[in-house]
């Protein structure tokens, strides 16, 4: 309600706000004294104001509050009705889960009885069939019972048959044995026919023809009573072989009937012998079945011992196995009861969840509403002061409009006091800009620095073209600066490559590595190890010079002594020793051959001139002549300038014996110049003394 | 070789710059007369002839410095190569062949061949190697017996193997420098450059 009539105040405002905007400032100058009275007595209104309007503001927000919380029983409401019918539904699902199970229980037992019954059919079978077998048994022995008797019956059969096969065998032979005596009397009787005959041929002889003829027929009668009594005699063995052949044939009869009948017999024993023997196959059978037959009814019987319950009869097993199926029956009832409550048990766990989970997305969607209706509520608070500084302000207005009601101009009184609510107005909401700019401050500042510097170039010419020449200064002092760094930057860089290529680098990233066995390390090694192989050489070689200097023997051992610092003896080496030697014998043979030479022209000269001649010193000849009187007499001569034979001159130097021959050099070097001359003049002299002294 | 497959792979390349820096040492060495050429025998390689070293000292040097390299060079911590030939009388660097080594570490992580043909590779590498021979010419000559060093520049927190060790960088104090040809197996970069000692009589 408030807030309704806060905003129509706040629209009549602005428009006074909006036709008084212009002169504001000079307004606010002109009237600052009488504006404290009334600015006091509006502070204490707007204090009794704010007051109300904070305990309206309470009741607002027990109101919002209570609102809140009517929600949130609605919806505790609406939760735990959801959550009733969520029950009811799983209560009837589980009813009827209930139902399906009891119906299948139901069914299973049905179907338990009839295997019940048909176990209990299938017992009472068994125990008959077990019967007929004992009955079958029975028979069977009772059959074997009934041959055994058969057999001995045709036993005692056979045995009298045998006795009458005596018995047929004896007449036999008695008949034989009349049979033989038959055949006697008919050879007795035979004989008794034969003399009559006899007799009656001797009387029929007495007429010769009739005779003859009588003759002739008595011989034909002879004949015919010879082939007669041949015949004749024949007749009783014929007689006797029918007799003997009808007895045998009797006999043979008899037999072939006896034989018959004991075939017949035989044969009729063999079957039953066959029977018999089958008989005694099948009793065998018969007994191992009725064995296996007493086994497995002690086995039936042991069960009760074996299984432990007491059971001797099939239908105590049977009751044991309806107790065992009832006792299975039960259990898997009791599983199946189990198993369900456990999915139940999972089923309501995860619906739970699920309801945890949207409680939790709800608490979090009530959390994020109650944090906004509380924003709001701020808001709402804070456009509650704001209303209610205008509120005071319209106040304070119509109050002063009550309270002056001189007929002075209502006008200036009226801007005054809008100018009043004005500033009550603009300060809240300046404080409003305030706590919102809070947010934006950088952006407030950038854009009050763009105003300032839009209005300080519109309104203030001479600031800016200051500060515009200050900051082009600055710009061309950076600019200078810039390109000077860039150039020092090209230079170093440069500077850099050049580095590069020649070969620097960054210490701190990269560093440098070799193979320690490198040829140049290896090369300076191998030069150093030269060099100091060299250096041993050459000491070595000193130290050899030395001793060869110092004497000839010494660098053998010195040599075999230095063997160790030396170079070992190489070929060279024994080549140039060899040579050396060489060259030293053809030396020492050179030496005599010269020496051989020399005195032999040397002899030859002295011969064939007569002058020895010695050089003493340099360029200086001493003559001395063969036939020289004295050992000392000689002439010296001096060679001057250069060798003797390019033109160098001789000249006589004096000597003692010189001097004895003064005129002979006055003529022949003096005058002559010939020193052959001289030389053979004092020859001849010398001789001429020699021979003459 | 790799010139069966398709792509250079990391591995690819180290084996392709390796086997570079093999042939260019020995095509150095021989230029440069550092030993006789009567211990160079002549192979055909990157089409072209070049000589290779005879010597087995030289030669077991080469390799283990060469298979050290291309481990490396897999593991993309070596940054140059550096051919040093020093005068052995006054043991003055006369001479530097510097190679330097950028190597494309996201091959690492991405075993994908790039596509390179190994053809256009082997031509920069013959263009390489036939500016080295040219520089020959304008090349100081060697008058005094030389021996050559080769040194690694590689990553400051690198394990340095056993027959490794740590050396100057053996720079060569009032130098020219010359910039070369350079080759790139879309992994690995190699820059050559030469600097000689200057001459006084220059």
């Amino acid at each position: 309600m408030d807030i309704e009539d806060d905003t129509t105040v706040f629209s009549t405002l602005k428009s006074f706000k909006s036709f008084i905007s212009l002169p504001d400032t000079s307004r606010n100058q002109r009237e600052p004294a009488p504006v404290q009275s009334h600015v006091l007595q509006n502070q204490y209104l707007q204090r009794l104001q704010l007051l109300e309007a904070a305990e309206k503001v309470q009741s607002k927000t027990q109101l919002i509050q209570m609102d809140q919380e009517k929600r949130q029983m609605e919806i505790s409401h609406k939760r735990a009705r959801i959550e009733l019918e969520k029950n009811a539904t799983l209560s009837a699902r589980d009813f009827e889960r209930e139902v399906d199970r009891n119906q299948d229980l139901l069914g299973r037992i049905r179907r338990l009885e009839e295997r019940e019954a048909e176990s209990s059919q299938s017992l009472s079978e068994k125990a008959e069939a077990n019967r007929a077998l004992h009955r079958t048994l029975e028979s069977l022995n009772r059959r074997v019972e009934e041959r055994d008797g058969w057999l001995n019956t045709s036993n005692q059969v056979s045995l009298g048959l045998k006795d009458e096969i005596r018995d047929l065998k004896q007449q036999v032979q008695t008949r034989d044995n009349t049979i033989s005596n038959q055949t006697l009397e008919n050879q007795g009787l035979q004989e008794q026919v034969e003399i009559p005959l006899k007799g009656v041929c001797v009387c029929v002889s007495s007429p010769p023809k009739e005779l003859e003829r009588k003759l002739a027929l008595q011989e034909q009668d002879v004949v015919i009573v010879k082939n007669m009594r041949s015949e004749v005699a024949r007749v009783p063995d014929m007689d006797k072989e029918l007799r003997q052949l009808r007895e045998e044939n009797v006999y043979l009869r008899e037999t072939r009937e006896n034989v018959i009948l004991l075939k017949e017999e035989t044969e009729g024993l063999r079957r039953k012998v066959e029977r018999m023997e089958k008989m005694k196959e099948e009793m065998v059978n018969v007994e191992l079945e009725k064995e296996k037959l007493s086994q497995k009814l002690q086995a039936w019987e042991n069960l009760g011992q074996s299984t432990g319950l007491n059971i001797r009869t099939p239908e105590d097993l049977s009751r044991e196995v309806i107790q065992i199926q009832q006792r299975e029956i039960a259990v898997k009832q009791h599983n199946y009861t189990l198993t369900s409550s456990c999915r139940s048990v999972e089923r309501s766990k995860a619906d739970l969840q699920g309801e945890l989970l949207s409680l939790r997305s709800k608490s979090l969607e009530e959390q994020k509403k109650r944090e906004t209706q509380e924003s709001l509520v701020r808001r709402l608070q804070k456009r509650v002061l704001l209303l209610t500084k205008e509120r005071d302000g319209m106040r304070a207005i119509l109050e002063s409009y009550d309270s002056e009601l001189s007929s002075s101009d209502y006008t200036p009184q009226l801007s005054r006091r809008l100018r009043e609510a004005e500033d009550v107005l603009t300060k809240t909401q300046n404080h409003n800009t305030e706590m919102e700019v809070g947010r934006r401050s950088m952006e407030l500042e950038l854009e009050v620095m763009k105003k300032q510097q839009d209005s300080v170039a519109e309104g203030n010419p001479l600031a800016t073209n200051e500060e515009v020449n200050t900051l082009r200064l600055k710009i061309e002092e950076l600019e200078g600066e810039r390109q000077r760094l860039e150039e020092q930057n090209n230079v170093l860089e440069l500077r850099l490559e050049r580095h590069n290529l020649q070969g620097d680098y960054n210490p701190v990233k990269t560093k440098v590595l070799h193979f320690s066995l490198n040829p140049t390390s290896m090369a300076k090694q191998q030069r150093v190890e030269e060099v100091e192989a060299l250096r041993a050489e050459v000491e070595c070689l000193r130290e050899r010079l030395r001793s060869l200097q110092t004497g000839g023997a010494i660098p053998l051992a010195a040599a075999a002594g230095e063997t160790s610092l030396s170079l070992p003896p190489s070929q060279e080496v024994l080549d140039l020793r060899k040579q050396m030697e060489t060259a030293e014998l053809k030396n020492q043979r050179l030496k005599e051959v010269f020496q051989r030479k020399i005195q032999e022209f040397r002899t030859v000269c002295y011969v064939l001139t007569g002058y020895q001649i010695d050089i003493t010193t340099e360029n200086q000849y001493r003559l001395t002549s063969v036939y020289a009187e004295h050992m000392d007499d000689s002439l010296l001569f001096k060679s001057s300038g250069g060798a003797v034979g390019s033109g160098g001159s001789m000249q006589l130097m004096e000597t003692d014996f010189s001097r004895t021959l003064r005129e002979m050099v006055d003529l022949h070097l003096h005058h002559q110049k010939s020193i052959p001359a001289f030389l053979s003049a004092v020859t001849l002299d010398l001789f001429s003394r020699q021979t003459t002294v | 070789m790799t010139s069966t497959l398709k792509g250079i792979t990391l591995k690819g390349s180290a084996e392709l710059v390796a086997e570079f820096f093999s042939f260019g040492i020995n095509s150095i060495l021989y230029q440069r007369g550092i030993y006789p050429p009567e211990t160079f025998s002549r192979v055909t390689q990157y089409d072209m002839s070049l000589q290779l070293t005879t010597d087995t000292k030289l030669k077991s040097y080469l390799t283990n410095v060469v298979s050290q390299l291309k481990e490396w060079l897999f593991d993309c911590t070596v940054q140059k190569l550096v051919l040093v030939i020093t005068c052995l009388e006054t043991n003055e660097v006369l001479e530097r062949w510097q190679f330097d080594i950028e190597c494309d570490k996201s091959a690492k992580e991405i075993s994908a061949p790039r596509e390179k043909s190994i053809k256009s590779i082997q031509d920069e590498i013959r263009s390489v190697i036939r500016q080295i021979t040219a520089t020959v010419t304008f090349l100081p000559l060697l008058e005094t017996s030389c021996a050559f060093d080769l040194l690694v520049y590689t990553d400051k927190d690198l394990e340095v193997p056993d027959k490794w060790e740590e050396s100057g960088p053996q720079i060569i104090d009032q130098s020219e420098e010359v910039r070369l040809r350079s080759f790139t197996t879309s992994i690995h970069k190699v820059n050559s450059m030469v600097t000689y000692k200057r001459t006084d009589s220059a």
